[in-house]
């Protein structure tokens, strides 16, 4: 099998946790600031 | 190790390994049927044979499966006298095999199919009636026997003895009669029985569950981990339309799985497939969840985040390592507790693949300093904040839904972040989750230490 790629992107709604983190340190610009 | 000669080239090949590995390691395209790399060769379909001259003795037509490699051998795959041995092996094979290729689930990924537009003839040279034998044979709750199309390669019955070392089939009866059985007929048990469907190299042995299903042509096949235990053994999640997981089958891993998966993690896509997924959010307004779009619900939980100093964030053991970074980061600057659900080992632990841990992440998680808190302490840490945040997918599974539909509201609020949604009064939000065939990520493995990816296969149904 060779190299792997995702088949497309999830829609709107279910998403991965990382997505949905990323979503909120985004709402928060003190602490993305803080980073 | 030796050097030989394959097909004009010298090449190095291991003397303990047989002739057929040096041959296929090196680009020799020689066919096989009861030869596979995990068993022991026994050398009884004689498809692979090849034309081998050593020393001074004359160039002889032998067995690749069962000849070891020597020094100065000069091996031939593609001269005329082994491809005319191979074509009458063929067509002895094919003598009673059923020319059932456009209803069979093995068409598409078929060696016997492959090798005759290969190696074999055009057409059939006997009138004699083909054998008539069962062509659904139950043999138990996995696995569908096809008597007609078998070859009788025995890679199946040599599975069972040399892998989970429990003999359950055999080959029975003589000559032109010898069909494929279990002992009394017996129907098959243990957890690797979905292995033989894969062994079989002609559709003999079908997965009740995939029968029928999908032609092989129309899956989508993307390399992934298996989900359901430590192990993490590599796998194949086969996808059909973008929609349903239809197969998942193990991949080759020498250091983890070998060439095997248990049916636990083979059949985990009925998890996957399952309905009533939760999609976007949903925000508690009065006694009920109202759908909300997913910023403003988001923007919501960061008013209260940023506000609650009370805080925890209880992760699922099956969030990835990058997840679990992120995660911590963001509870460690709002000044939150974090931990990962630890659930006690189940009793499926064997000495074969299986580990009885069911957290596939646990090492990952723990290597970055988030403390495993087994199911009870997690709902104690749970209970003793004013704010909760539970993430990932099965968290409410693990945690269970009747002890969250416990927390008292008045004094816990809880985010929820899984796949399912959970209408209980301490939960204010919602956010659905991509599980483990619809994103991508690392998770390590509890042994070997190596990490592993896995590839997004399918989309939220």
């Amino acid at each position: 099998m060779g190299p792997i790629s995702a088949v497309k992107a999830p829609p709107v709604g279910a998403r991965s946790p990382a997505k949905l983190i990323d979503e909120l340190v985004r709402l928060m610009p003190k602490l993305e600031k803080a980073r | 190790m030796v050097k030989i000669i394959v097909n004009g080239r010298e090449v190095e090949a291991d003397p303990k390994k047989p002739l057929i590995k040096a041959c296929h390691d090196n680009g020799a395209d020689v066919p096989m049927y009861c030869y596979h790399p995990g068993l022991e060769p026994v050398g009884s379909c004689r498809i692979c044979q090849v034309e081998v001259k050593q020393g001074d003795a004359p160039a002889r037509v032998m067995v690749a499966c069962r000849t070891q490699p020597a020094e100065g051998m000069v091996v031939d795959t593609e001269s005329p006298k082994a491809h005319a041995t191979r074509k009458e092996c063929l067509e002895f094979l094919l003598k009673n095999h059923p020319l059932d290729c456009p209803i069979c689930d093995k068409a598409g990924e078929c060696d016997l199919q492959d090798f005759t537009y290969a190696e074999g003839q055009d057409a059939g040279r006997t009138n004699e009636p083909r054998r008539e034998l069962d062509k659904r044979k139950s043999l138990g709750d996995t696995i569908v026997l096809d008597q007609e199309r078998c070859i009788l390669c025995s890679r199946c019955v040599r599975f069972f003895e040399e892998v989970p070392k429990q003999a359950q089939l055999t080959v029975s009866d003589l000559g032109s009669r010898s069909v494929i059985a279990t002992f009394m007929d017996r129907p098959l048990k243990g957890k690797y029985q979905g292995n033989i469907a894969d062994l079989c190299p002609v559709g003999a042995l079908t997965l009740k569950k995939f029968r029928f299903q999908a032609r092989v042509w129309n899956l989508v096949k993307m390399a992934s981990t298996c989900g359901e235990c430590s192990r993490g053994c590599s796998t194949t999640v086969e996808v059909l339309r973008g929609a349903d997981v239809k197969r998942m089958r193990p991949r080759e891993n020498e250091a983890v799985n070998k060439f095997w998966m248990c049916d636990i993690g083979r059949f985990s896509f009925d998890r996957h497939n399952r309905s009533g997924r939760l999609q976007g959010a949903a925000v508690r307004e009065g006694v009920q969840l109202v759908p909300y779009p997913v910023e403003e619900a988001l923007t919501r939980l960061r008013d209260e985040l940023m506000r609650e100093k009370s805080g925890a964030w209880i992760l699922s053991p099956w969030l990835t390592i990058e997840e679990g970074e992120r995660i911590k980061a963001v509870a460690e600057r709002l000044g939150h507790a974090v931990c990962f659900v630890s659930p006690a080992p189940n009793s499926e632990k064997d000495d074969l693949l299986h580990t009885g841990d069911p957290c596939p992440n646990r090492r990952g998680l723990s290597e970055l300093g988030i403390p495993a808190a087994p199911v009870a302490q997690a709902l104690e840490a749970l209970r003793g904040v004013k704010s909760a945040v539970l993430i990932g997918e099965r968290i409410v599974e693990l945690l269970g839904a009747g002890e969250l539909a416990k927390v008292d509201a008045t004094k816990t609020r809880v985010h929820l972040v899984d796949e399912y949604a959970l209408d209980i009064p301490c939960v204010l939000s919602v956010y659905g989750v991509a599980n483990c065939v619809e994103r991508t990520g690392t998770w390590v493995r509890s042994r070997p230490s190596r990490h592993r990816r896995w590839a997004r296969a399918r989309l939220p149904s």
